[in-house]
């Protein structure tokens, strides 16, 4: 019975013939097919390792489901680690893969080739140029993991010179692959998240009314919606200023979280503290009658940070704390600008000055990704423009960026499109892909592509 | 949703597994089931080329390291009780290298009757 063998002009489908279904494939071949093999193939024994593998599928072929994934370097490092890894996403989300610190965007890649999957496959010696073979040098710490003990020795005799028993080892097709997942690192969109918390806002009180209880976001239920990593979301979490209250994820009112900063700076004031002195447990005990404890312990996270201690043996309680300059900032920038619409940029500079705690110098850095400035009208405006608030879309979001501002400053304009760039990219080659760009008096700005 | 990857089992280790990348599809003469079919031999030559023998065709290819490795996941399904089944999947091994045979297969001129059909 002649094997049929279909050949096409662009793929070759290769059929094999099946001769061990009857008796079973544990019989395997003989070495006197082999040889017969070996002469009709008219290959040269001499030059041939000793060893042939047989190809058979597996017994249990397509009863189990293999997924192949291509592996970046930090993913590798994780598997190797041990790490669980998750998929991530919603229904409507692309899926995304997860360390517990970074995300990957995964897209499945197809071949017109089969990929033959084998557990105990052995791969030829590697030669190196001058001819030695590797294991030859060290065959116990060889880089060829797949060969066990045995294997070893039927490689490395080779090396000899006596003419080793040729054998035949059976090799299992555990699956056939036409594709694989490609993963590429990227930034994922949190916009969602302050989404799902709004209505949630926290103003002191820590009773819920009944119907935001029922929707009260937890952080597992973020796990399971965000497609992210988990420090990715907890970093966003407190970017927001989100906290926990009996497991249930709430923002702080915007009004709440003003009126209580002013009574810690008051608190502040009244003790004639200097820049570097402010006491957190006198802050806490002062206040503890108005704010609860764990929201002035936040404020403390928020806006002030430790300084170190000088002298060493002091015990935590004595530390003495200070101003997070831009945080502050910040925060009094933004309910400036929150209350109304466009203002005068220099004006605006002025009373924003006035309103932050002495010694602390304001800057429009500070408003990175909340405020828009408009220089070239006369008088200079700034108005306040979140970015959270912006469309999910990339070119939604950049149409409506230019029709805000005709042109851009690369520095301006960044911090509303760097959620869109990945990673390892520059904001600046996105528009140059998306927007065109002219310099002035050797300032480059950017504008749209369909405007004048 | 999340779906889980579990890491390897300690008591395996993290394997390295092997690939044959073979141009376009294998199929069996015969229909049903290709579990437990035999496909061809393999053979190294001293200088590690392998040829691979599929029936009347001969392939000579090369073994290549992969430019990025590929992880093996195999699919679970967990049974929960009262609630939907859930899906895992677990690393089972690495692959770092591979045979690839990209050229056309070459007909073994003569006959091969005698090798692959086993006198019963």
């Amino acid at each position: 019975m002649p094997a049929v063998t279909v050949l096409d002009e662009m793929e070759v489908d290769m059929t094999f013939e099946n001769e061990s279904s009857s008796e079973g494939m544990k019989s395997g071949r003989s070495a006197e097919e082999i040889e017969d093999i070996v002469v009709t193939a008219k290959l040269d024994r001499l030059d041939l390792q000793p060893v042939s593998q047989e190809i058979l599928f597996d017994p249990k072929f397509s009863t189990t489901e293999f997924r192949l994934i291509q592996l970046d370097k930090d993913i590798l490092h994780s598997i190797e680690a041990g790490d669980v890894l998750v998929f991530r996403g919603d229904e409507n989300d692309a899926a995304v893969l997860c360390t517990d610190k970074e995300t990957y965007e995964i897209k499945e890649a197809e071949t017109t080739n089969s990929l033959l999957l084998f557990k105990d496959l052995r791969m030829p010696d590697v030669k190196s140029p001058t001819g030695s073979t590797s294991s030859s040098k060290s065959p116990g710490s060889s880089a060829n993991t797949s060969l066990n003990a045995s294997e070893l020795n039927d490689s490395t005799s080779q090396d000899e010179n006596v003419n080793p028993t040729p054998s035949v080892k059976s090799r299992m097709i555990i699956d056939v692959a036409h594709s694989y997942l490609e993963m590429k690192r990227m930034r994922p969109n949190m916009s969602k998240i302050r989404r799902l918390l709004r209505g949630s806002e926290y103003d002191g009180k820590t009773d819920m009314e009944g119907r935001q209880q029922e929707s009260s976001v937890t952080l597992n239920m973020l796990l399971d919606k965000i497609p992210a990593s988990k420090d990715e979301i907890m970093k966003y979490l407190d970017e927001i200023r989100a906290i926990d209250i009996s497991g249930s994820l709430r923002l702080v009112d915007g009004d709440y979280l003003f009126r209580i900063l002013s009574q810690v700076l008051n608190c502040v004031d009244e003790n004639s503290w200097s820049l570097t002195q402010i006491e957190k447990n006198v802050v806490v005990q002062t206040l503890s009658c108005l704010v609860q404890p764990f929201f002035l312990e936040k404020m403390f996270e928020w806006f002030f940070k430790p300084l170190p201690i000088e002298e060493p043996g002091t015990s935590s309680s004595a530390l003495k704390y200070t101003y997070q300059e831009d945080a502050v900032c910040r925060f009094f920038g933004e309910t400036l600008l929150k209350s109304m619409g466009k203002f005068n940029l220099r004006e605006f500079l002025k009373v924003w000055q006035e309103s932050v705690p002495e010694g602390l110098i304001v800057g429009l850095n500070q408003l990175n990704g909340i405020a828009v400035c408009d220089e070239e009208c006369s008088p200079p405006v700034i108005w306040h423009y979140p970015e959270y608030n912006l469309p999910e879309t990339f070119t939604d979001r950049l149409g409506l960026l230019f029709e805000t501002k005709v042109r851009w400053k690369l520095t301006e304009i960044s911090p509303f499109i760097e959620v869109f760039s990945p990673p390892s990219q520059n904001v600046g080659n996105l528009l140059t892909k998306y927007a065109r760009s002219t310099t002035v008096n050797g300032v480059k700005y950017y504008f749209s592509k369909h405007g004048k | 949703m999340q779906v889980f990857i579990q890491p390897f089992s300690n008591e395996e280790g993290l394997q390295e597994w092997g690939i044959i990348e073979l141009q376009g599809d294998l199929d069996s003469k015969e229909s049903g089931s290709l579990a437990g079919k035999l496909v061809g031999d393999l053979f190294y030559n001293k200088d590690g080329i392998p040829t691979f023998i599929i029936g009347h065709h001969i392939l000579v290819g090369k073994a290549e390291k992969l430019e990025k490795p590929l992880a093996v996941l195999e699919k679970r399904h967990i049974q929960t009780k009262g609630k939907d089944d859930k899906t895992e999947y677990v690393v089972r091994a690495i692959v770092k290298r591979k045979l690839c045979f990209r050229d056309r297969p070459k007909p073994i001129v003569g006959s091969m009757q005698k090798v692959v059909n086993k006198t019963p």
